[in-house]
């Protein structure tokens, strides 16, 4: 072929098309060829620093099955030490807070932002399932987000619910009181809530039943104010404002309660009101340590307004 | 044979025919004139064709036959619902921070009208894409309190979603719905 190649010197492959188009056998440019070897080299490089091949079979050591590299690096290690970074600033917050009481976490900004912030997965995990994703409560379960507590909404009253749980109780009036005076004071409670302050008539049957025994001399819930501001209270609900502690609430709602109390064995339409105790202490597995407790007191705390 | 003097359309017709056709023939679909108005046409009609073709393969399955009638009876439906409707009050709790392809748990407490919590056999949550019925689903929810019933749901986009939970009790099914955003991942 070459004796014929009618272009010699030219080093064409001695292919021609249409008298005069030839095939030429120049090298890539330049630049093309270096930046294909470089990119060799990255990765052989690659190779020999970063995990690349997965282990033949009976070659991983049981930890790692691909090839480490010589760097050791690993995602997986890095997301861990991020981790630890995270761990290394909380410690920081959580040690401070082991030692502080939950007053005293209110009054640091920087700690009371932190507890906040951590504290919404917990309240989520532990709490949201009867009072709420937003603290907003459930029908049949009491709000948080707002300053009508049952039991005292100071900081050691909240921690008490927590660690202790909470069981309403109030004696099923069906077979003591008449139906009338159900029905008086079911009316009476209405009258209450809305705010009309109650008959005269419906005061001295609610004194007379001893309805005030628990609910308070004003029906607010109130059975003792301490000098510390604290109240003394059994959980009876405040009948003085338009908060219903069994939604829907109303004269229907008031009598059914009024009838079959609350937590009364043994009588079926009674109400349901019970909180488990959150403490782990003598508990099962899987419940709140004291420093949770004390940050999630915080929390539902704050959910109130702070009141 | 030819005689010189003749034009082109003078000559016998089957001359003409027998040296002109095919050359004039390949002249026609050499013209880009040509060419440019059948494509135009050819691209017209292929896009129509495309858009009946996607129309009807991708129909997400929305639109009811009887939508008219359906239509006329809302207003006697909406009546009828509310008559025959349970007097409960209810809660769908959904968390306000509720992304999509993270799973998050949706929560539905209901209490009858003087307040004790409902006895159901069976609670479902329903969640409609407005968009896209192949994207609806539907899961259990399992009661955790009295009255008190838990999903754990993950979106698979963010969005609007209709969701719907409802309640079988005996022979009677009550839904409560509730059109949500769902934040993006």
């Amino acid at each position: 072929m070459a004796e014929n190649n009618p272009f010699p010197g030219e080093n064409n492959t001695g292919h021609f098309w249409d008298g005069n188009l030839r095939e030429l056998n120049n090298p890539p440019p330049r630049w093309w060829m270096i930046a294909f070897w470089v990119s060799v080299a990255w990765w052989v490089l690659y190779a020999i620093l970063y995990p690349m091949w997965p282990a033949l079979p009976g070659m991983s050591d049981g930890k790692e099955d691909f090839t480490p590299g010589i760097l050791g690096w690993s995602s997986i290690k890095e997301y861990e030490q991020g981790m630890a970074q995270v761990q290394a600033v909380r410690a920081q917050y959580d040690e401070q807070i082991a030692g502080m009481s939950p007053d005293q976490i209110i009054a640091d900004p920087g700690l009371l932002q932190y507890t906040l912030a951590s504290s919404k997965v917990l309240f989520g995990d532990y709490c949201a399932g009867c009072h709420g994703s937003g603290g907003q409560g459930n029908p049949g379960y009491p709000v948080l987000a707002d300053d009508d507590w049952l039991y005292g909404g100071s900081l050691g009253k909240i921690t008490e619910s927590i660690t202790n749980g909470r069981k309403g109780a109030m004696t099923a009036h069906a077979a003591i009181l008449t139906d009338d005076e159900i029905d008086g004071l079911s009316q009476f409670v209405v009258e209450l809530a809305d705010g009309g302050g109650g008959s005269e008539a419906g005061w001295a049957l609610y004194n007379e039943k001893g309805c005030n025994a628990c609910h308070g001399v004003k029906g607010d819930g109130v059975l003792a104010e301490l000098p510390n501001g604290e109240v003394v209270t059994v959980g009876a609900a405040n009948l003085t404002d338009s908060i219903w502690r069994f939604r829907p609430g109303g004269y229907e709602s008031a009598k059914h309660t009024i009838k079959y109390g609350v937590n009364q064995p043994g009588v079926d339409e009674t109400r349901d009101a019970v909180m488990p105790a959150f403490s782990n202490v003598g508990q099962l597995e899987g419940k709140l340590t004291p420093q949770q407790i004390k940050m999630l007191t915080v929390y539902v705390h704050q959910l109130g307004g702070g009141q | 044979m030819h005689n010189p003097t003749m034009t082109v359309d003078e000559r016998p017709r089957m001359e003409r025919e027998g040296d002109q056709h095919p050359s004039a023939r390949r002249w026609t679909w050499k013209n880009p004139w040509v060419i440019g108005w059948i494509s135009a046409v050819a691209v017209v009609l292929g896009v129509n064709i495309t858009m009946v073709v996607l129309a009807i393969t991708t129909n997400p399955g929305l639109i009811r036959g009887d939508y008219y009638e359906r239509g006329r009876d809302v207003e006697r439906t909406i009546q009828t619902r509310l008559a025959e409707g349970p007097q409960w009050t209810i809660q769908i709790d959904t968390p306000a921070d509720i992304r999509a392809e993270t799973a998050s748990r949706v929560r539905f407490a209901a209490v009858d009208q003087v307040g004790q919590p409902v006895r159901a056999e069976q609670v479902r949550y329903y969640v409609y894409r407005p968009s896209d019925a192949a994207r609806d689903f539907s899961l259990p929810m399992t009661q955790v309190g009295p009255g008190l019933f838990e999903a754990q749901v993950t979106f698979p986009l963010g969005g609007i979603w209709d969701t719907l939970v409802s309640v079988r009790h005996g022979d009677e099914e009550h839904s409560f719905a509730e059109r949500i955003s769902v934040l993006h991942p």
